[in-house]
């Protein structure tokens, strides 16, 4: 996207690979819209999204699987009633739960049980798609990487990056920091104030499922209670559940002096920093309540991860993409999205920022990234 | 408390409903917090696994602010919030319904004593079904109140045919088996603890003093009507007992009928006009008795099926050894039909 307005574009990124952070450690869900009845928004912009990236990355998306989708009837924020009305606002298919399926759940504890059009992808051929589309737009991609220091001087940004072979500079225009829980850690390094965000400590269980769920995906809605989805890069299924997923939390803002709990900006939070110990005991025995078979769910791994979001999520569980371009420096433009097909809800932002900046150049400027 | 050398126990979970009691005027939230925060450490001593259900069932803003404090400094905490006080049995049935572990205790923390909480898990685990707190002293009640407890015990016996844990107090541990029995009945919302004999599993007394104060303050009749509440809910029989009573005021009717008949017919003097009044009003009053017996015996099926309660509840399956059918039965006839 931003190689069709800058000449040279160079993505830094810390890991070894593409998408081996946050991009990996998630339900590796294809949304399309059911997850979010309360937030109309952003439940039609992933209904909208989910047919484009199903066509764009085909060979990543599983739909070999059925979904379904439950209301709980205790302690849920919708009904079922509602969640239905929902899904035909933003036009998103379901229709009722095959009766074996149905049968499963507790009639108890459950109001209403659907089958759903929901997919999952697969995160490494995900990025190995990502790799070879960058490569062939001559994207350069520097991994292993780190920026440990951002200096804005003289209309450019000038990037130090340490990486195992070595340190470098980058010299850039425009700089666009999608760095998602260290958004405020490259902010820090450039010396600006950080954004309000919150900040998870996310633990994601890896299951064996009982055999008559192999090929079935749950998710009970809305409010404390759980989601099963097949992770198609282990072979398994990752559970996890509102209530013991998030293992802490705390929020970065705008506060004198550094603070505001969690780790601090003098270097990139990790899960490393924390004490880590699965409740996927307390998961297993809450879930096998509205799903008995549940109870039958064995624990291999577990892929922990630091989950970010907009504090005005909090209220709604609205997933808006945080496009902001800094008011000091206006060509650092800090990106965050919580959901693999936000990124076709960008190109509109893009083209009108560097639409502008390309149109606002002497006739003998272009626009360099590198 | 457990010492730190302890083994913890890692393969059981365990729940435990905290609440804060009914009776006015609240204590301060100061021992609330005091009370929550030793048992916590209690079941930290004690368990691998663990959560601690907090009910909020009327508790004022300091409580709540307090409760707060609590949830950034201890763990495996969660706090049940009520829309209004809705009273200690739906607050109880309210944290049976969100607890998640394999043994559920459940305890007056103004009353019940915390250090209890480990025998309480102990005896569940070998029994496989309930424990409950008795206090056979009724501590912190008054004279009356005791003799009000005699009576309704003898009342909800012998003519309720209602089997219920005498003197049991607010203290108890469920299995999962025995609450996942318990909750499939569905006026146990009113009354959690009334239902313990009535699924049947193994039910053990824990003979023990609650601490603090003890008396409900409901007054004489706040306690009549709990208990006409408690008898209602648990039993049928007094229905039944009215269809009994309507078919025999229906049949001394008939036999005043009889006899009204007999007299008209075999006496001299009889006054003018006697025998059709009293045949008449025998009649009618026959006839209601019946139509309210027969009614009577209707709405106790209507109550019946609209309760729901489960016909029997399922403890366990045995099987034979051998399952698998035997293998050298040949599949050959020796005609066709």
């Amino acid at each position: 996207m931003l190689r069709r307005y800058c000449d040279r574009v160079a993505v830094v990124e810390r890991r070894d690979r593409l998408l081996r952070k946050a991009s990996y450690h998630n339900q590796a869900r294809v949304h399309q819209g059911y997850h979010y009845p309360r937030s109309v928004l952003t439940g039609l912009r992933s209904r909208v999204n989910f047919p484009r990236f199903v066509h764009d990355f085909r060979e990543c998306v599983v739909d070999s699987f059925t979904k379904l989708y439950a209301v709980a009837a205790v302690h849920s924020k919708v009904t079922a009633g509602q969640f239905e009305t929902f899904c035909r606002r933003i036009g998103a298919p379901m229709w009722p739960a095959p009766p074996e399926l149905a049968a499963l759940f507790d009639p108890d504890l459950i109001e209403a049980v659907w089958q759903v059009e929901e997919f999952a992808f697969d995160a490494e051929v995900l990025a190995r798609i990502v790799a070879e589309e960058l490569e062939a737009a001559g994207v350069t991609v520097l991994t292993g990487a780190t920026v440990t220091a951002v200096e804005a001087r003289d209309d450019l940004f000038r990037v130090a990056v340490e990486r195992g072979d070595g340190d470098s500079r980058l010299t850039s225009r425009w700089l666009f920091n999608a760095t998602y829980a260290n958004l405020n850690f490259v902010l820090d390094r450039a010396g600006r104030p950080p954004i309000p965000l919150k900040h998870e400590l996310a633990e994601l269980c890896l299951v064996e499922v009982p055999e008559p769920l192999a090929n079935v995906g749950v998710t009970v809605m809305c409010g404390p209670f759980f989601s099963l989805m097949p992770f198609p890069p282990r072979g398994l299924h990752s559970f996890s559940h509102v209530r013991y997923t998030p293992h802490g939390a705390w929020q970065e803002r705008a506060l004198p002096g550094k603070g505001g709990g969690g780790p601090r900006f003098d270097r990139p939070a990790d899960v490393e920093d924390f004490a880590l110990h699965t409740a996927f005991e307390a998961m297993r025995r809450d879930a096998a309540r509205y799903l008995p078979l549940l109870r039958d769910l064995r624990y291999r791994d577990s892929l922990w991860e630091i989950k970010t979001v907009l504090p005005q999520s909090e209220d709604d569980d609205s997933r808006p993409i945080l496009f902001a371009r800094d008011p000091q420096l206006p060509r650092l433009v800090s990106v965050m999205g919580g959901k693999i097909d936000n990124i076709y809800d960008l190109p509109r932002e893009v083209a009108a920022l560097l639409g502008e900046a390309r149109a606002a150049l002497p006739a003998r400027g272009r626009v360099d990234g590198v | 408390m457990a010492s730190s050398t302890t083994k913890r126990s890692a393969s059981l979970f365990v729940s435990a409903i905290a609440l804060s009691g009914d009776a006015a005027p609240a204590d301060p939230p100061e021992a609330l917090m005091a009370a929550l925060r030793r048992l916590w450490q209690v079941l930290h001593d004690g368990y691998e696994n663990f959560e601690l259900l907090v009910l909020d069932d009327g508790l004022d803003d300091a409580a709540r602010a307090q409760l707060r404090v609590l949830l950034t400094e201890l763990d495996c905490v969660r706090v049940i919030r009520l829309s209004r006080r809705f009273g200690r049995d739906a607050a109880l049935a309210a944290g049976l319904e969100s607890a998640i572990g394999d043994v559920v205790v459940a305890l007056d923390l103004r009353t019940d004593p915390v250090e209890l909480v480990p025998e309480l898990v102990a005896r569940c685990r070998q029994g496989s079904g309930a424990v409950v707190g008795v206090d056979p002293l009724r501590t912190g009640q008054s004279d009356w109140e005791k003799a009000g407890a005699r009576w309704f015990y003898r009342v909800a016996r012998r003519v309720c045919d209602l089997e219920s844990v005498e003197h049991a107090t607010s203290l108890m541990a469920l299995s999962r088996p025995a609450l996942g029995a318990l909750l499939k009945i569905k006026e146990q919302s009113r009354h959690p603890q009334l239902f313990l004999p009535y699924i049947g599993f193994d039910l053990q007394r824990l003979t023990y003093r609650p601490g603090g104060r003890t008396s409900r303050a409901r007054g004489l009749f706040g306690s009549v009507d709990r208990a006409i509440d408690l008898l209602v809910t648990g039993s049928m029989r007094p229905l039944r007992l009215i269809s009994w009573l309507s078919l025999s005021a229906s049949a001394v009717n008939a036999l005043w009928m009889l006899y009204v008949v007999l007299i008209a017919l075999f006496k001299d003097h009889v006054a003018e006009g006697w025998p059709t009044q009293s045949l008449q009003s025998g009649t009618m009053f026959f006839l209601l008795f019946l139509v309210l017996a027969v009614l009577g015996e209707y709405v106790g099926r209507i109550l019946g099926e609209s309760r729901r309660r489960p016909q029997y509840v399922l403890l366990d399956e045995w099987a034979s050894s051998v399952v698998v059918e035997r293998e050298k039965r040949r599949n050959v006839v020796g005609e066709s039909t």
